[in-house]
């Protein structure tokens, strides 16, 4: 850690916006003030986990609850009226969070969500172009009406698996939802064991990983046996000796507790960038801790 | 494992009309509520000819700030009291590559701009892959080259955002979400490095649009844009910006299987000029490459637009200065007949 983990939640409580909302960036001079959804649930998470003012969360919910469309899901921005993977990221709270309704509509939007690589359309046009169509594994997008990836698939996972913990209803098709995400991730395994954004070959070439989403996608794999996963593993940690950028160590260091391995000793970390930076920060923290379980 | 295709990828069929524009949804942005006039069919007369200057430039050295000066010079750019924001491209983290645009270019642009009078400069982008851009661009370079860079630079990943809805677009998008910064700029300039593209032959100053588009609205990578038709896409946001400028970095460019994995490849030129379609394509003869092959390029202009009759070219001329930029094979037939360019 860059800063004493209190002093960053101090400053994230800080600058939560009047409208109980967070901005990405992190200061005045920088451009983009007004509220995200996803920085603003990565800060209540934190504070959540933390000793902090509750007013803080209560606010940054209420916020929250209006970026809820029609659909069930939340859009990513106060004048975006389009739900988009986002959504997931709401599943990492409570019912008690949201109210066992809206809490229910998201949850019914992220089963609602594949990738078009689940389209026989798609399939067919791969299997046109002699590629595999990977049997239309499926994932999550980040934005609708399009094909997977491995981030929003990873926040997928580690949101149902949350949702698993508070609702009765439709535990079958969570699991297999998460299930078939796994496979998602582990298809798209880089040559070297990690994970980029997603495309591992490119035109017949194989891609290089990344720190981030090698990170994340170990997080949503936990559970998985260590052995079909030990390159990743090696990977990962090989990654974390080098990485100079926080949100890679935080990801890393959260998808390595998650198959009980620590980061290597000395870890390259860069400083925080931006407020989501940050949370991730010191959610990683929490994470290899125990106090917050992904 | 296969390989994940992008769809609609694939060519332009037609060359109808095309008439771009937008028109701004929100209030309290006066100079993105503009709306293009750029217009142009197939019955209608080719335009004036366009200007694009080249200019020699070896390496990355103390001459590129006085190289990129006199390429604005040359083309008479105007930005006294104006709004200009610079947008390079960033793409992935490899200290040393070729795969971004290199900061002295940028740095020389915003120092030449300053020094026309500028009322402010500001540099800009919103990389497809990578989320944690600031760290993107420190790796590249541009944290040691641009003093205060963090201060000049916008995420545009992750600024705020307006929609805009597009006026007969070429794609199937009805509107885009678009950044503020972008929008409100008086001049956007464009800043690509001179590549070779596997999915649309050539990514130069119009293909370097895709930067403005928030990922954090759309995702990384930016796949409504992939799914609504690469060339179309390009079109729509070429339209979109009615003040326009382009600086090429084709000092050292990039061929093969670009814009990532390919080769460095020597080109040692700047390219620049108002009308990003002709420096476009003064950029692909270039490298060896027909534009009247590039689907982009055609679609958004008349027939014979991009000629080189009617590219009035400035500073040095073309076949003095092209390099054969190797071509993967699905895009051999790129390839300028004979050479000529």
């Amino acid at each position: 850690m860059n800063r004493n983990t209190d002093d960053l939640i101090e400053s994230i409580l800080k600058r939560q916006n009047k409208d109980g909302g967070w901005a990405y960036n992190r200061g005045a001079s920088l451009q983009g003030a007004a509220s995200w959804t996803e920085p603003t649930l990565y800060a209540a998470l934190v504070l959540k986990a933390s000793s902090a003012d509750r007013s803080a969360i209560v606010r940054a919910m209420q916020w929250i609850g209006g970026r809820q469309q029609h659909d069930g899901g939340f859009s990513p921005y106060e004048s975006v009226e389009q739900s988009t993977w986002v959504t997931s990221l709401v599943l990492l709270f409570s019912p008690e969070d949201f109210g066992a309704q809206c809490y229910q509509a998201a949850l019914d939007w992220v089963l609602r969500q594949t990738g078009q690589e689940a389209s026989w359309i798609y399939r067919l046009r791969l299997r046109m172009t002699s590629q595999s169509d990977r049997n239309g594994i499926t994932g999550w997008p980040w934005f609708p009406g399009t094909v997977s990836w491995v981030s929003p698939t990873s926040t997928a996972i580690v949101g149902l698996r949350r949702a698993q913990l508070y609702t009765s209803s439709r535990q079958g098709e969570i699991a297999n939802r998460i299930e078939e995400g796994k496979r998602f991730l582990i298809s798209h395994t880089c040559q070297d064991g990690g994970w980029n954004h997603g495309s591992e070959k490119s035109l017949g070439y194989a891609a290089d990983s990344y720190p981030e989403t090698t990170g994340a996608a170990l997080l949503a794999l936990r559970g998985v046996p260590r052995e079909p996963l030990s390159a990743s593993i090696e990977r990962a940690k090989k990654l974390a000796a080098t990485c100079s950028f926080s949100e890679g160590v935080s990801w890393l260091r959260m998808g390595l507790a998650a198959h009980g391995e620590a980061l290597p000793a000395q870890p390259a970390s860069g400083k925080a960038r931006n407020l989501r930076d940050e949370c991730l920060e010191v959610l990683s923290e929490r994470v290899t801790e125990g106090a917050v379980q992904l | 494992m296969a390989e994940r295709i992008e769809p609609e990828s694939a060519r332009i069929s037609r060359r109808d009309l095309l008439i771009g524009g937008v028109a701004v949804a929100a209030a309290g942005l006066g100079a993105a509520a503009a709306v293009s006039s750029r217009a142009s069919s197939s019955h209608l007369p080719v335009p004036a000819p366009s200007q694009v200057a080249i200019l020699r430039c070896e390496s990355y050295q103390q001459s590129i700030y006085s190289t990129v000066s006199q390429a604005i010079s040359l083309c008479r750019v105007s930005v006294k009291g104006k709004n200009v924001v610079l947008k390079p491209n960033l793409v992935e983290f490899e200290p040393g590559s070729v795969i971004n645009t290199n900061p002295m270019v940028v740095h020389a642009a915003l120092e030449a701009f300053r020094a026309r009078g500028a009322r402010s400069v500001r540099i800009a982008e919103g990389p497809g892959h990578r989320r944690n851009t600031l760290d993107l661009a420190d790796a590249a370079g541009y944290f040691n080259v641009i003093p205060g860079f963090e201060d000049l630079f916008t995420d545009l990943n992750l600024d705020d955002v307006t929609n805009v809805k597009l006026v007969r677009p070429k794609s199937k998008l009805k509107s885009l979400y678009l950044p503020h910064t972008v929008l409100g700029a008086d001049l956007l300039v464009s800043i690509p490095k001179l590549k070779t593209h596997h999915w649309v032959g050539a990514t130069l100053s119009m293909k370097n649009l895709f930067g403005v588009v928030p990922g954090g609205v759309y995702g990384w990578p930016k796949n409504p844009l992939h799914w609504a038709g690469i060339p179309d896409t390009i079109m729509d946001l070429h339209n979109i910006f009615p003040r326009q400028f382009a600086l090429v970095d084709g000092v050292v460019g990039m061929e093969g299987n670009g814009p990532i994995q390919g080769t460095p490849k020597t080109a040692g030129v700047i390219v620049a000029g108002h009308n990003m379609p002709a420096v476009d394509a003064t950029c692909c003869r270039l490298m060896q490459i027909d534009p009247e092959q590039v689907s982009y390029l055609t679609g958004c202009t008349v027939p014979g637009e991009i000629a080189p009759r009617n590219i009035r070219q400035i500073g040095e001329n073309i076949n003095g200065n092209s390099t054969r930029f190797a071509l993967i094979k699905q895009w051999q037939a790129l390839r300028l007949a004979g050479g000529k360019v």
